[in-house]
């Protein structure tokens, strides 16, 4: 963490920070185990086992799918840098995609490539809901990559963690297999979020990798930089308007609006992490 | 002051103390925007990614990749090709002069670019008309 981190000036200076922080720490363990005596009741379908982490020297792990998720409450753990992501973990788009059969395959993907699976899920849920459907051109499945891009990213994901060949199909009907698709859209996330490292943003969030992936290597840029009251159109300095407007962006609208909408749909998601640890 | 966050802490108040304070944006005064001289207009192949470096010269070695708009010291004049910039973490690197243009935004022809440190510690910008 840099000096400036550190310094919060708007705060006031490092002196109040300390206190602060940790009576939050206090009210935090407080919450904790407050949370921690209430019981938790199942929801979705039946609960079925099933086992994903079978490398020999790693302990067998389980996530059952339609069961709260395995990761802590209270919407993400850690702290990111400054303007960065706010941690990893729980996540109502989590949840969502764990209520799919494939859900935890997903997760144990994610995690494989460094990835925070609800970051993962936040594509899902914003793509496709998290349903294997199809799309226009060769768009396809529940993370709505096109052929190329699939193709790209599973190689590099495979390139880059062997293992995980053994549980893919292969082939561009991968690409249709939600958890195989999963590798290639971890990848995709973990690639933009070291793109916008590689830029200068220490630890990107979500909405940032939104930006990047909705807007390219430049745009996510200028949008993780840009102050909210800015409108979209002067952030983007490339586009043109009819340009924006096939991106769904209106006239006047501000990085803000802009962030409020991609926020609506995958929730508390937003400003976590993209990366792990 | 101090009994008061003393107060605070053993009520679990401090935090909302603390950040009821809003954040402000700082004017970063004596840069300007500039951009890159490739743009992307969000439709065909996206330009090559600009590397930026941690000096002018042959011997420099490459810290990072530019965005799209990149904030240099107003007055700044190359240095061995380069020109000085200030990246989103606020670390300093240099970029080819050649790689950027005068800031203009193709959708919003009025619009203006300033320089700014966010509330969240980026470096990055604000504009108006």
């Amino acid at each position: 963490m840099s000096k400036r981190d550190k310094r919060a000036p708007w705060i006031g200076g490092r002196v109040r920070l300390v206190p602060a922080g940790v009576a939050g720490i206090l009210t935090g363990a407080l919450i904790d185990a407050a949370l921690a005596q209430q019981a938790q009741s199942l929801n979705g379908p039946p609960v079925q086992v099933i086992p994903y982490a079978s490398e020999p020297g790693v302990p067998l792990i389980t996530i059952n799918p339609g069961t709260p998720n395995p990761f802590p409450t209270g919407g993400g753990t850690g702290t990111g840098g400054a303007g960065g992501g706010n941690g990893s973990g729980d996540s109502t788009a989590l949840s969502t995609m764990l209520s799919q059969s494939w859900g935890a395959a997903a997760v144990s993907n994610a995690t494989d490539l460094g990835v925070n699976p609800s970051a993962l899920a936040a594509t899902c849920v914003v793509e496709s809901g998290c349903q294997n459907i199809g799309g226009s051109g060769s768009v396809a499945g529940a993370f709505q990559m096109t052929a190329a891009t699939y193709t790209a990213m599973i190689n590099a994901a495979l390139a880059q963690n062997p293992s995980l060949a053994s549980s893919i199909v292969p082939g561009l009907a991968g690409q249709m297999d939600p958890a195989t698709e999963s590798i290639a859209a971890s990848e995709y996330l973990l690639q933009g979020a070291q793109y916008l490292q590689s830029q200068g943003i220490s630890n990107p969030s979500v909405l940032d990798v939104r930006g990047y992936y909705n807007f390219g290597p430049q745009g996510g840029a200028q949008i993780a930089s840009a102050s909210p009251d800015q409108t979209m159109a002067s952030v983007l300095t490339g586009y043109s308007a009819s340009t924006l407007a096939a991106n769904g962006i209106t006239p006047g609208e501000t990085v803000a609006q802009w962030q409020a909408s991609v926020s609506s749909k995958i929730g508390n998601a937003a400003s976590q992490s993209v990366l792990n640890g | 002051m101090q009994k008061m966050l003393h107060i605070g802490l053993a009520f679990g108040l401090v935090p909302f103390v603390a950040f009821a304070q809003t954040p402000t944006k700082q004017v970063l005064a004596g840069y300007k925007c500039m951009m890159l001289a490739k743009q992307w207009s969000g439709e065909g192949p996206v330009p090559p990614p600009v590397p930026v470096y941690d000096a002018p010269g042959g011997g420099a070695h490459q810290v990072g990749v530019a965005g799209g708009t990149v904030i240099v010291p107003r007055s700044a004049q190359p240095t061995d090709g380069r020109l000085p910039m200030v990246r989103i973490n606020g670390e300093k690197a240099w970029i080819d002069a050649t790689q950027v243009v005068q800031w203009a935004s193709k959708a919003d022809p009025s619009a203006s670019c300033r320089p700014v440190i966010l509330p969240n510690g980026r470096y990055g910008t604000d504009g108006g008309h």
